[in-house]
């Protein structure tokens, strides 16, 4: 029975499973995404491409636009199937190596795949090829590194890439980068670092790419001094060991600098800054939407004004919303989203406003505008929002009252902290129950522990008026009778030594005699074979009892003493009273 | 059927002498209500010494709920007197640990008590049972008792299944309440906490006013009381700040000593 249960309760667990898996496999959205391994190559690197699908595992292969100018082989798939907190999702990836056939910066992608009708695309990635000569110049060995800058000059505030490319052709471990501490520059990390492989001067590197964002608080020119990269050059050891299948090495500590590189800051003009400008640099654009357009008095409509762009974000200022006469207006706390990916740092600002309006008719909400400073360009550059119209309508209770008096039903409460205003005690209890005394102090010690102890006291008495009433109990021989089979098959185990028969037919006699409450003595076989039946006992065990006794009277007086046969006749003679208690 | 009713029957039998008794109390209880409504009424009316005297009458005069020392540590902490305060919730919070009004007053007293300490603390493992009353605890266990000792003894007329089942259930509860009433016993025969009634008083390092000075302390603080000689008491705040005072200013929250410390404080 328990196996049945345990089979069925597996079945419905990998049942559970299976129809779980399906439901979500059958509602993940399908999102397409493409990826390479870097956004700078020369002609003599193969690039690789991932584009990764998910929510579907047997998917088409994607259609990719951008790659006329690679000389393009596929690398295989890649399957995932993931169970990550009860939630099951798959997914598949496309990997594909692309060799450039020329110079140039290129856009890959969108890459494009069809599912059950629907088309789903990934975004476009940019990949710059250039001349492995550009590239190399006069670099040798097997290990180097490179520093670059996206751009040698700029303006204070302005983020430019420095770009450190560490080449290695030989095994390394433990490898740390130490960046220049420059006055007046910081540095903030772009993303993981990315590894690849690159092809220079006809040899074939292992690189690793790191990059961050150099931004100069102040005008001038700043060298970035070398960075230093750290770690241990694996080297075989001479030998017997050496070889690659013992794997034994010796780590030689070695650490690379890089080239120093100039930067040239220029201060942000005065000429044409604008009273708002907040220090932002970058490309910025600015715009607002109103949620729902069309609401009737005292309720609320949400205003959103959202800033985004490439630049130092983290500066984009709050954008303060004109006053306007009929509407009441909540701010809600801004949010700021910072975004660090291989291209630089991007980032958006999102504001929100509760509007409620008091009035009915249309509410005009005016433009908005943020102002920055465009590196590009080299001016100041303002984004002006769109102007809004709000449409209120009569509520349904229309206030006639001046603005000032009305009672707002806002939809969206604002929760705030409860203030507490003062601090005092509670009052007093003054329900009679606080003066009921506790009711163990009110029974007292003593009636207490006689509450406790009077249940077991009324058990052991009547256990003893039981034992006392019950009339087998009185009765010595009856007793004897109740305990002659214990006392038999103690005596029984107890058995030892060369007078084991004597014994056992004597313990065999005892048993007979307080069993059937008979005075004593020995029985012949046929007399207990008469009294078991008088008693009531059945005539197989009957039978079977003077069958022993006459086989242990003729092992004791006419031999058959081994202990085989001794034990043969104990196993008997116990089964056989067995058998006789119950049914007496 | 008979034999079971009759072995509840007499296992519950005490059960019921206790009913009748309480009924017994009944007439007692109604004069000292009145009592009860007049210190109320005069401590609604500001008369909060009145009402601290008449709440204290009420405890002298016999045994009372957690409510009453509730409400005279509510008058204390009105008369400014936090001490006070603060060990009559403590005693109230010995009879009725989970009220949600006296939770708030005792904090409410405690913050405003001047010395930082950390309550004394029981073993982990029992640390449940302060949220229960000795009441609670012991009348589970008389409870169960009951009906361990009932299904015992219908046992004695021949065993059954259902009786055996719920005997093995009903005996594992009975050692679990048994244990926590015997260490919630422990706890309230050994709780040695007091509270210091005075504004302020100085811990020496001997029984005597020309020892040392070691720390001071101030009202409503509650310490570990060790032992006596004489006047003076060896208090525990914790085990680097430990020294004698004088007993008069650091009153024991333990219930066997309400009666004595009461006629004592009222008397002065």
């Amino acid at each position: 029975m328990v196996r049945i249960i345990f089979i069925f309760y597996c079945c419905m667990v990998l049942s559970g499973m299976f129809s779980s898996y399906d439901l979500a496999s059958a509602e993940a959205p399908v999102s397409v995404t493409l990826k390479i391994d870097r956004t700078e190559a020369t002609v003599a690197d193969t690039i690789k491409l991932v584009v990764k699908i998910e929510g579907k595992k047997g998917t088409p292969v994607p259609t990719i636009s951008g790659l006329e100018p690679f000389h393009v082989r596929q690398g295989g798939t890649s399957s995932r199937f993931q169970m990550i907190n009860g939630r099951i999702s798959s997914g598949i990836d496309y990997i594909f190596y692309l060799t450039p056939q020329k110079n140039g910066e290129f856009v890959i992608g969108p890459a494009e795949v069809v599912v059950k009708g629907e088309r789903y695309q990934s975004q476009t990635v940019r990949l710059k090829v250039q001349d492995t000569a550009s590239e190399s110049g006069d670099r040798k060995g097997p290990l180097f590194l490179t520093a670059s800058l996206s751009a040698d000059t700029g303006y204070v505030g302005q983020d430019h890439i420095y770009v450190l490319k560490f080449y290695r052709a030989r095994k390394v471990s433990d490898v740390s980068l130490v960046l220049p501490e420059n006055d007046g520059l910081s540095f903030k990390k772009l993303g993981d670092h990315m590894e690849y492989i690159s092809s220079q001067n006809r040899r074939n590197y292992s690189v690793i790419e790191v990059r961050y964002a150099v931004t100069a608080d102040k005008p001038g020119s700043h060298i970035i001094t070398p960075t230093l990269f750290k770690m241990n050059v694996l080297e075989a050891r001479d030998g017997f060991f050496d070889d690659s299948f013992f794997g034994i090495t010796r780590a030689k500590p070695l650490s690379i600098a890089s080239n120093p590189i100039e930067l040239n800051v220029k201060p942000l003009p005065e000429k044409g800054r604008p009273s708002d400008f907040s220090g932002l640099v970058g490309k910025f654009s600015l715009s607002t939407a109103l949620t729902p357009q069309e609401v009737k008095v005292g309720a609320s409509a949400t205003l959103t004004a959202m800033v985004s762009g490439k630049g130092n974000a983290r500066l984009i200022p709050d954008i303060k919303i004109p006053e306007m006469e009929t509407v009441k207006i909540y701010a809600d706390q801004p949010t700021l989203d910072i975004q660090t990916t291989f291209e630089g740092m991007a980032g958006t600002k999102t504001m929100k406003w509760a509007l409620v309006p008091q009035r009915d008719g249309s509410v005009d909400i005016p433009s908005m505008s943020l102002s920055y400073f465009d590196p590009d360009m080299g001016r100041y550059l303002r984004s002006t929002s769109e102007p809004l119209t709000l449409y209120v309508l009569p509520g349904d209770d229309s206030p006639k009252a001046p603005a000032q008096a009305e009672k707002i039903d806002i939809k969206e409460t604002v929760k705030r902290d409860v203030e507490v205003q003062g601090l005092d005690i509670l009052s007093i209890h003054e329900r009679p129950d606080a003066l009921t005394p506790d009711s163990l102090e009110r029974l007292g010690r003593w009636p207490a522990a006689g509450l406790l102890l009077t249940p077991a006291f009324m058990f052991f008495l009547l256990l003893g008026l039981r034992r006392y009433l019950r009339p087998d109990r009185v009765d010595e021989r009856v007793r004897a009778q109740k305990k002659a089979a214990s006392k038999f098959h103690r005596g029984i185990k107890s058995l030892k030594g060369p007078r084991q028969l004597a014994e056992m037919l004597k313990i065999t006699n005892l048993y007979l005699n307080e069993r059937m409450g008979l005075s004593g003595g020995s029985l012949t076989p046929k007399e207990a074979y008469d009294i078991l039946r008088d008693k009531g006992v059945g005539e197989v065990p009957a039978s079977e009892a003077c069958d022993i006794l006459s086989k242990l009277e003729a092992s004791l007086y006419a031999g058959g003493r081994e202990s085989e046969h001794l034990k043969q006749l104990k196993g008997s003679l116990v089964s056989v009273v067995r058998k006789i208690e119950r049914e007496l | 059927m008979v034999k079971i009713v009759l072995s509840f029957v007499l296992c519950f039998l005490p059960a019921f002498s206790f009913i009748f008794a309480i009924a017994g109390e009944r007439t007692s209880l109604d004069e000292r209500y009145e009592v009860f409504f007049r210190a109320n009424a005069a401590y609604r009316d500001g008369y909060y010494e009145k009402a601290a005297l008449i709440y204290e009458k009420l405890i002298r005069g016999g045994t009372v709920g957690g409510g009453i020392f509730y409400n005279l540590g509510n008058s204390y902490v009105r008369m400014n007197r936090l001490g006070k305060g603060v060990l009559n919730y403590e005693r109230a919070k010995r009879l009725m640990p989970r009220d949600p009004d006296l939770d708030f007053n005792l904090r409410y007293a405690r913050d405003r008590v001047k010395d930082r300490t950390e309550g004394p603390s029981s073993p982990s493992a029992f640390r449940w049972l302060h949220s229960f009353s000795t009441s609670e605890v012991f009348w589970s266990f008389v409870t169960i008792n009951l009906f361990f000792w009932s299904f015992l003894i219908l046992h004695l007329w021949g065993p059954s299944e259902w009786r055996f089942y719920m005997l093995i259930g009903c005996g594992l509860l009975w050692v679990l309440l048994g244990v926590s009433a015997g260490m919630k016993w422990y706890q309230e025969t050994h709780d040695l906490s007091g509270v210091v009634i005075a504004p302020e008083i100085a811990i020496h390092a001997g029984p005597d006013e020309r020892d040392t000075v070691l720390f001071t302390l101030h009202a409503g603080t509650v310490v570990i009381c060790e032992r006596e000689e004489e006047d003076w008491r060896l208090v525990q705040l914790t085990p680097e700040r430990r020294g004698w005072a004088l007993a008069e200013f650091i009153e024991r929250v333990a219930m066997t000593y309400i009666g004595g410390s009461l006629c004592k404080d009222i008397s002065r």
